[in-house]
């Protein structure tokens, strides 16, 4: 589907409350709001609402027939961000590039000219919405106000939680505040029990001062929007959730401290009291009303997937729709995503942490479920990887406005691709591995900054499948120039990056000299950051081959069939020495019990072997053959080939007999490598790269490498983001 | 909570109406009891009192979907607002009203049905007072219109043909909404008479994502066997392309052999995808690169169940299986038996590879069927930086009894590999680019256009000079067919000339100057056609090859896309780009 582009279908935000003399609109945004803001907008989503009964294949070829296939294209085809871009039937390739060229020729222009009437087309721009404003009467979308007031100031019951009204194909979506029977506007838990006597208190006062104010009983910050029936409960749920709830609720917070939307909405009829002209009126609400202000920010930003910073009450918050620009895994072909977006599989260890929104990758959402163990430790993971901002530096302590001076300044300052969070907080005296933590969470949450691993001249760097090159080289291009005048175009760069008939190899080979580090580094978080790039990372399984097992096989007969106590116990330590190494004692007594069922079992078959003849021997090996393996379900290829252990951290006994074989007989590791062995066991899932190894656990890259050699045999390494 | 179908049930549904003296009220609600009309009552799913105003809104807001969240629940309905004199109030409103549980999921399927619904009622209750006349009292009506009102509908019998004419009747609402209840909640569709002429049809359609702007050339796989799905209904583009999807073809390939306008075909093929009947796999050539993505572990996982079906996919023999179909897998039960070796035992066991013997087939043919590990090795081993020739010849030995093209398009499909796209970048346009220079390009495509004419004849050797490359693909493909064995299936290139034969029949059939016009109009042809007389468009046509390359340069288009745009195979394009200046080659 096409959740992965953003869509917030907003077409308007009505502030609507309710008094003692019945509900009433106080402001709406934008100020005309009587037709459909864009035709062809919802077009999809119209035409299978209403028009289902007709036949559909006759619409579509309407639908392409029109916009898409002779006519006048709409300009949002060339915008890669919306969704049009990717829909319905597109000419032939030559004319779409004809028509992109020429769009680009024309934007080009504009560019210029804008520069020059900048001025004035700035000044020119609210009259313009306002005469459209004025154009007709104050119904909205066809309905009189006065009407939907009465449908959007909902009864009692049904305030203080969701509200969704949707008529025909406009929802109107809000989290009405009423004021509770007792006049607080919020739900007194039993935590604000102490408060009680002094809330009412000040509620008294507050009813001797309302008898020259209004009385408000309710306020509503309705949202409306059209988003395509496909994707309806997806939009309404994000706005909902994301801006609504959380807007509402601060909303209800200043007017129960400090009576913020009774005051404001004061002001706002004492306005339209003394200024009767629309366009005048437009203009003194926005300057004059904090609260008008904030709306009409909000719609301006939350329309267009940006981060609304909204000032309410004179205090600076924060909303956004998150955008998904982080993967973990490939998109099917036949879905849209964001140009530029990120791939990496470390996406998915942060995708559960709510801190980003990780892209969709199949059209029907049957996701391929990667069941996500060890959710709890990814956050901590964090610290272990680097931070790579989205802007730069400067420009985002002013964005996001923060003190010049201060610790997240400071710290912004201080993030480097290169280095990993934990590296920074143990470099400055400041910060605590804590903080660093949040900040962190902080600059990610607000698309400020994205997760990556600490950039390195030993990683492995390639172009990343999902670069935009069809969709955004052609503007990169220049912007790379602009950023790294010195250094090679943007194509040369990223064809260092694909090698021609040969593996991709470590970025310490791309690099000329070492006065080009630095710059080479700048360039390839560049690269990362605009979706170009992304890092190789190794997966490694450990491989059982059949020499393996059947040395072990052999071993297990020689011990059950030999029946001496000494064995067992010789058996038990040898599990111990696993323990120690590895597992809690609980498990491995459990493990002994298994072996020792087993054993059983190995005893009575040979017991039985004495007395029948070897055809019947055969067939009995093989189920107990048959037997011990099902003791393991984890081991899939069960072929008469190599076993690939898919979990070796948790490997049942016979797994462990394997391993043991090999690292004490057929590798027969040093002591340092086979504790090296042991911390690389964990990571011989396939899931957990050793890059992160590296980064996580202490053994350095030499030791690392000296124990993959000797065990080279024994494990198959995949290389993939 | 969903019912077979996937629809989400229905909770409840009611009929309310305004009535003259009571208000807004439920006349009948399916299932009784379902929504407390008086007092807050327990096991209710809400109180009819608070949404009263929703579910008979002011006449400004009836005639259209309303739908409205209340508790837990959603109410759609479509509220109907009749003005007529005859009413004692002027006026009769009502809604038939769907409740669904909010939280569950996407009720838009129901929408445009109950929007149906009431328009229907509303239309019956306008011509004969279907609904009003129902009620007992004859409250609806002004006193002295009573008689008038129940006289209207007795026109009817005067109709001809009537008396012949089934009688059936609208009796009970009650009933009506408790058979729509019943039906859609098991059956997801209804067809319920109201009277001779008018029924309650409905049926649930899942509503899909529009379909998806497709390239030229991508390759569609059927996932289902299309030809069995073809009915007389069927648009005649769908059927002429039909044969020609068979997991080889690019959509604009298909087009051409099909004889059919190129954005008419795209379309049809953009609908099979729709309905989920192909799916979107690239064109297979041995310069192809591929490498592993993230999802390759699962080859290995799920009980070995993608393994198993990999090996049965992708083992070959001489046997010709259909490969037109993803779905049509070799019949894998031969060694379903085997992996489960129960009736063998042990000495099938020992064996390092598991036999295919091949029943079917004349001879005792025995193949052996390359392990789950060692397919597994295959794909890893696959990585950005080696085309699958490079890979094939490294990894021959492996490869026995393998068919590489069903191998790379089962881990394409399954999201184990991926396609890495080749990228020619043209260093002349880079420059401009990063100067900002417009004219330069307008320049670049002006030089070729000069450089052309006077060289034409160079140009046209041209191609046959890199011939050279060619032949080695070629050469290559040889080898492929020898270690093979000779009966192998077709490895496919994607040149236009190997299938074209099919083509050229239809074309002479057909009087030969339409169809090249026909070509010429979609932009595209090809040289081959033309007889020496016409080296005059041949040569035009070879500069407008020239000028769309450069515009796909520009565009940064992979290789695949610009092969399939001028129809010439990956060596001759690298020979024309070479013609325009030096450029270089990006995988990603």
């Amino acid at each position: 589907m096409s959740y992965n582009l953003p869509n917030p279908s907003l077409i308007g935000i009505l502030l609507i409350i309710s008094t003692h003399s019945g509900p009433q609109l106080i402001y709406k945004q934008p100020p005309g709001l009587t037709k459909e803001p864009d035709e062809d907008e919802g077009e999809y989503d119209q035409e299978d609402i209403a028009e289902t009964e007709s036949d559909e294949y006759g619409n579509y070829f309407e639908y392409d027939e029109d916009s898409n296939m002779y006519g006048t294209n709409l300009y949002k085809q060339w915008d890669a961000n919306h969704l049009n871009y990717y829909m319905g039937t597109k000419k032939d390739l030559i004319s779409f590039l004809d028509e992109i060229e020429t769009k680009r020729k024309q934007a080009s222009m504009k560019a210029v000219a804008k520069k020059r009437s900048q001025l004035s087309k700035i000044a020119s721009n609210p009259s313009t919405i306002s005469t459209t404003g004025n154009s007709g009467n104050d119904s909205i979308f066809g309905i009189e106000p006065a009407y939907l007031c009465e449908m959007l100031a909902p009864p009692k019951k049904m305030c203080n939680s969701r509200f969704e009204i949707m008529i025909d194909d406009k929802i109107f979506l809000g989290l009405p505040v009423h004021k509770y029977d007792n006049g607080s506007w919020r739900l007194k838990g039993s935590s604000k029990r102490i408060n009680r006597n002094k809330e009412e208190n000040t509620h008294q006062h507050e009813v001797d001062n309302s008898k020259s104010k209004l009385n408000l009983n309710m306020f509503h910050l309705v949202f409306i929007m059209n988003p395509p029936v496909i994707e309806y409960n997806y939009r309404i749920d994000e706005m909902f959730h994301y801006v609504i709830s959380r807007l509402s609720l601060v909303l209800r917070y200043e007017q129960s401290k400090n009576d913020f939307i009774s005051n404001q909405v004061k002001m706002i009829l004492n306005l339209k009291e003394q200024f009767k002209e629309k366009e005048e009126l437009e203009s003194q609400l926005l300057n004059k009303s904090s609260l008008c202000k904030m709306i009409h920010d909000c719609y301006l930003s939350i329309s267009q997937s940006k981060i609304a910073n909204l000032s309410v009450n004179n205090k600076l918050r924060s909303f956004q729709i998150p955008i998904k620009t982080e993967f973990h895994s490939l998109p099917e072909s036949s879905v849209p995503f964001i140009p530029g977006s990120h791939l990496s599989s470390t996406v998915g260890l942060l995708g559960t942490t709510g801190l980003i929104n990780v892209g969709e990758t199949t059209r029907y959402g049957e996701a391929m479920n990667d069941e996500n163990e060890g959710i709890s430790e990814a956050a901590d993971d964090i610290v272990y990887f680097a931070l790579l901002l989205l802007d730069d530096a400067e420009s985002i302590i002013r964005d996001i406005k923060t003190e010049s001076s201060g610790t997240l300044a400071k710290f912004i300052r201080m993030i480097n691709p290169t280095e990993s969070l934990l590296k920074l907080s143990t470099r400055s005296n400041s910060l605590d591995t804590l903080q660093v933590k949040s900040f962190a969470f902080h600059l990610i949450y607000w698309r400020r900054a994205r997760v990556i691993q600490p950039l390195s001249t030993r990683s492995v760097y390639f172009v990343s499948p999902m670069a935009p090159i069809t969709t955004n080289l052609y503007t990169d291009i220049r912007e790379f120039k602009k950023s790294f005048p010195t250094l090679p175009s943007l194509p040369q760069f990223l064809k260092l990056l694909s090698p021609q008939s040969k593996k991709p190899s470590q970025f310490a080979t791309v690099i000329p000299s070492k006065d080009h580090r630095d710059i080479y580094f700048e360039a390839l978080s560049w690269l990362i950051r605009f979706g170009y790039v992304t890092q190789l990372q190794t997966f490694i399984w450990l491989k059982i081959s059949r020499k393996i097992k059947i040395k072990v096989e052999e071993d297990l007969e020689n011990e059950s069939s030999s029946r001496k106590r000494s064995n067992i116990t010789k058996k038990l330590l040898m599990g111990g020495t696993d323990n120690s190494s590895k597992d809690p004692a609980a498990e491995s007594s459990t493990d002994n019990r298994i072996m020792d069922q087993n054993d059983d079992k190995e005893e009575n078959a040979t017991k039985q072997l004495s007395n029948i003849n070897a055809e019947d021997q055969e067939i009995e090996n093989i189920k107990e053959r048959l037997k011990s393996t099902s003791l393991g379900p984890l081991v899939s290829l069960e072929d008469d080939d190599d076993t690939i252990l898919l979990d070796p951290g948790r490997a049942t006994t016979l797994e462990r007999r394997w391993i043991n074989k090999i690292i004490f007989d057929e590798c027969k590791l040093s002591s340092e490598l086979t504790n090296a062995f042991y911390k690389l066991l964990k990571y011989m899932d396939g899931k957990s790269p050793l890059e992160l190894l590296l980064l996580k656990e202490n053994i350095s890259r030499t030791e690392i490498r000296k124990l993959l050699i000797a065990i080279e045999d024994h494990i198959i390494s995949v290389r993939h983001w | 909570m969903e019912n077979s179908d996937g629809f989400i049930p229905i909770a409840a549904i009611f009929y309310a109406v305004f009535h003259p003296t009571q208000g807004t009220k439920i006349v009948h609600q399916v299932p009784e009891g379902s929504i407390s009309t008086i007092h807050e009552r327990a096991n209710t799913l809400f109180n009819f009192d608070t949404v009263k105003n929703y579910v008979i809104p002011k006449p400004h807001l009836c005639n259209k979907l309303i739908s409205f969240k209340i508790n837990k629940f959603k109410v759609i309905g479509y509220p109907v607002n009749i003005e007529n004199d005859q009413y004692s109030r002027n006026s009769f409103n009502f809604n038939f009203c769907f409740v669904f549980p909010y939280d569950i999921g996407d009720v838009t399927p129901y929408e445009p049905a109950i929007r149906r619904m009431g328009k229907m009622f509303q239309v019956l209750e306008e011509q004969n007072f279907m609904l009003s006349k129902l009620d007992k009292d004859n409250s609806f009506f002004k006193k002295s219109n009573v008689s008038n009102a129940t006289a209207n509908t007795n026109i009817h019998m005067n109709t001809p043909g009537y008396s012949k004419t089934k009688r059936i009747n609208l009796s009970s609402i009650e009933s009506l909404i408790n058979q729509i209840y019943q039906d859609l909640n098991n059956y997801s569709e209804c067809c319920i008479p109201l009277d001779s002429a008018n029924s309650v049809d409905i049926k649930l359609f899942p509503i899909l994502p529009p379909p998806i702007n497709i390239k030229a050339f991508q390759v569609p796989i059927a996932t289902v066997k299309l030809n069995s799905l073809v009915d007389v209904n069927w648009d005649p583009t769908m059927i002429k392309i039909l044969p020609y999807i068979n997991g080889l073809n690019s959509v604009k390939k298909i087009s051409e052999l099909a004889d059919a306008n190129y954005v008419l075909t795209k379309q049809c093929i953009q609908h099979l995808m729709h309905y989920k009947c192909i799916e979107i796999i690239d064109i297979f050539q041995f310069g192809n690169i591929y490498a592993p993505t993230n999802h390759i572990g699962s080859f290995l996982k799920s009980n070995a169940k993608m393994a198993e079906e990999c090996q049965a996919y992708v083992i070959t023999s001489d046997v010709n299986y259909d490969t037109s179909s993803f779905s049509n897998t070799p019949n894998n039960s031969p060694f379903n038996t085997l992996n489960n070796n129960s009736p063998y035992g042990g000495s099938l066991l020992k064996r390092m590879n598991p036999v295919y013997e091949h029943s079917a087939s004349k001879g005792a043919i025995t193949v052996k069927v390359p392990s789950k590990a060692t397919l597994f090795y295959l794909y890893r081993s696959l990585n950005q930086g080696q085309t699958v020739k490079e890979w094939y010849i490294q990894h021959r030995k492996l490869l026995v009894n393998v068919d590489i093209r069903r191998f790379i398009n089962f881990g394409v499909l399954r999201g184990i590999i991926y396609r890495v796209h080749t990228y020619p970048i043209l260093n002349s346009i880079t420059r401009l680019i990063e100067n900002n220079d417009e004219e330069q390009y307008a320049k670049l495509v002006d030089i070729i256009r000069k450089k052309h004419r006077p060289r034409k004849k160079e140009v046209l050797s041209r191609p046959k000079s890199s011939e050279g490359n060619l032949l080695k693909t070629r050469v290559n493909e040889q080898v492929l067919k020898t270690s093979q064995g000779k009966t192998k299936r077709k490895v496919s290139f994607n040149k236009p000339q190997k299938v074209k034969p099919l083509n050229d029949i239809i074309l002479e059939s057909d009087n030969e100057g339409d169809s090249d016009s026909d070509f010429s109009d979609g932009g595209s042809s090809n040289t081959s056609y033309h007889s020496e007389d016409e080296l005059d468009s041949d040569e035009i046509e070879e500069e407008r090859d020239m000028i769309n390359l450069i515009k796909m340069l520009k565009g940064y288009q992979c290789f695949d896309s610009i092969c399939t745009e001028l129809q010439k195979s990956r060596a001759e394009v690298e020979a024309d780009i070479e013609k325009i200046g030096s450029y270089s080659v990006l995988n990603g």
